[in-house]
């Protein structure tokens, strides 16, 4: 059943910056995410459940917003951007933050992504490892190596920063 | 660090741009959703569903049409064989009889066949008794199509009756689940005259009803009487060779 107007103009100012956040660290590159962005909201107006609380409804948010970050991916990025172009991508991505927060968001991003994915779902949304588990359909034990090893890649790509 | 990591992604927030073309792009979406016809999926389906109605009734229609038998050939001997056929000449129904005109279980792999390759393979079998064989049709072309074969194999085998009967008695034979053969002739002999009694011929066996009938046309023919029943020229002695 299709939600109405009004409940997804809601959606968008409520879940806007999430989805942002998570096309950030999947796509780098930010002239992608309006493709994405329309496709989860869509979703969100055509085929969404009912939603148990607000945490549900977000998680069921960043779920969807992975996914089409994945397919978008598979589908266009691997053919059409060249590792090669990368750095120049995430500058481009964090242009706009203050310089103060700006190592650190890309040394997040410099990351491989599947220890950035890990990073900002623990640390920023603040996830557990079993909800990041099943976030990503992984196996939980994969979570807790992956986190490890990227807080470690964090750590001596921030040096002394990191320990603050 | 954790708080920093925080600090840093709460500084990327989606642009308003971004927001409102999102929200004007999703709503764009749903109102031509919503204002899409419902008609055009019912309709879709409709044709969908029209055209395999179309293709059921055709399909039934032309099996109907193929298994309606049209035209049949009975063999008479000891035993007895009816073999119906449809509009194009094919078998579409075998019919095996007992000595008494009794129906048996006994089966035929001819069927879907055609008459030629029927009347090779089913007269290939006779042996020096005697064959009857009677013949009808719908139409009168198929008839004369069917005895006209007939007649190449009468002319090989010594042995050979041909008779022709009518639509009527195909019926009737079909409904009163006996011979046509037998049919015909028990219908030609209780035509011809006192001497023949309806009980008498009932109990008889086909060959020895089948020999009084060919006697009796014999006779006739002797006699230069030309008993057709029914006004045509049904139930007439085609050919004998003997």
């Amino acid at each position: 059943m299709m939600r109405s107007e009004k409940e997804v103009t809601h959606a968008i100012q409520l879940y806007g910056d999430t989805v942002r956040r998570v096309c950030m660290v999947y796509l780098k590159n930010p002239t992608d995410t309006e493709d994405i962005f329309q496709n989860v909201f869509i979703k969100y107006a055509t085929r969404s459940p009912q939603f148990e609380s607000l945490e549900h409804e977000k998680a069921w948010i960043i779920r969807v917003t992975i996914n089409e970050c994945k397919d978008f991916l598979k589908s266009f990025y691997k053919r059409n951007i060249f590792p090669t172009r990368q750095s120049v991508l995430i500058n481009q991505q964090t242009a706009t933050v203050p310089t103060e927060h700006r190592e650190v968001l890309e040394a997040v991003l410099a990351l491989s992504k599947k220890y950035r994915e890990i990073i900002y779902l623990f640390y920023y949304e603040e996830y557990t490892a079993v909800e990041i588990a099943e976030i990503l359909n992984k196996n939980v034990n994969t979570v807790y190596t992956r986190l490890t090893r990227g807080r470690d890649l964090l750590k001596a790509a921030l040096g002394d920063d990191y320990h603050e | 660090m954790n708080r920093k990591i925080k600090d840093a992604f709460n500084r990327v927030t989606a642009e308003k741009d971004l927001m409102q073309h999102t929200e004007d792009a999703v709503i764009l979406y749903m109102r031509t959703q919503n204002e899409k016809p419902p008609i055009v999926k019912n309709s879709r389906k409709r044709n969908i569903g029209l055209a395999l109605a179309f293709v059921f009734v055709f399909a039934f229609s032309s099996l109907f049409v193929y298994l309606q038998p049209v035209s049949a050939v009975s063999i008479n001997s000891t035993s007895s064989v009816e073999v119906y056929f449809n509009r194009f000449n094919r078998v579409v129904e075998v019919i095996s009889y007992d000595e008494n005109g009794e129906p048996t279980s006994e089966e035929m792999a001819i069927q879907n066949k055609g008459f030629e390759e029927v009347m090779d393979e089913i007269l290939s079998d006779a042996d020096a008794e005697d064959v009857y064989v009677t013949v009808a049709s719908r139409n009168e072309a198929a008839t004369r199509e069917m005895v006209a074969n007939l007649t190449t194999h009468q002319e090989m085998m010594r042995n050979m009756h041909i008779y022709q009967s009518s639509e009527e008695i195909m019926k009737k034979a079909r409904e009163n689940e006996m011979s046509m053969g037998r049919m015909h002739a028990m219908h030609e002999l209780q035509e011809s005259g006192e001497e023949y009694n309806t009980t008498d011929i009932e109990t008889e066996s086909t060959q020895e009803l089948m020999e009084a009938f060919d006697r009796h046309h014999q006779e006739m023919m002797r006699g230069g009487h030309m008993h057709r029943p029914g006004g045509g020229m049904n139930g007439g002695h085609m050919n004998r060779s003997r």
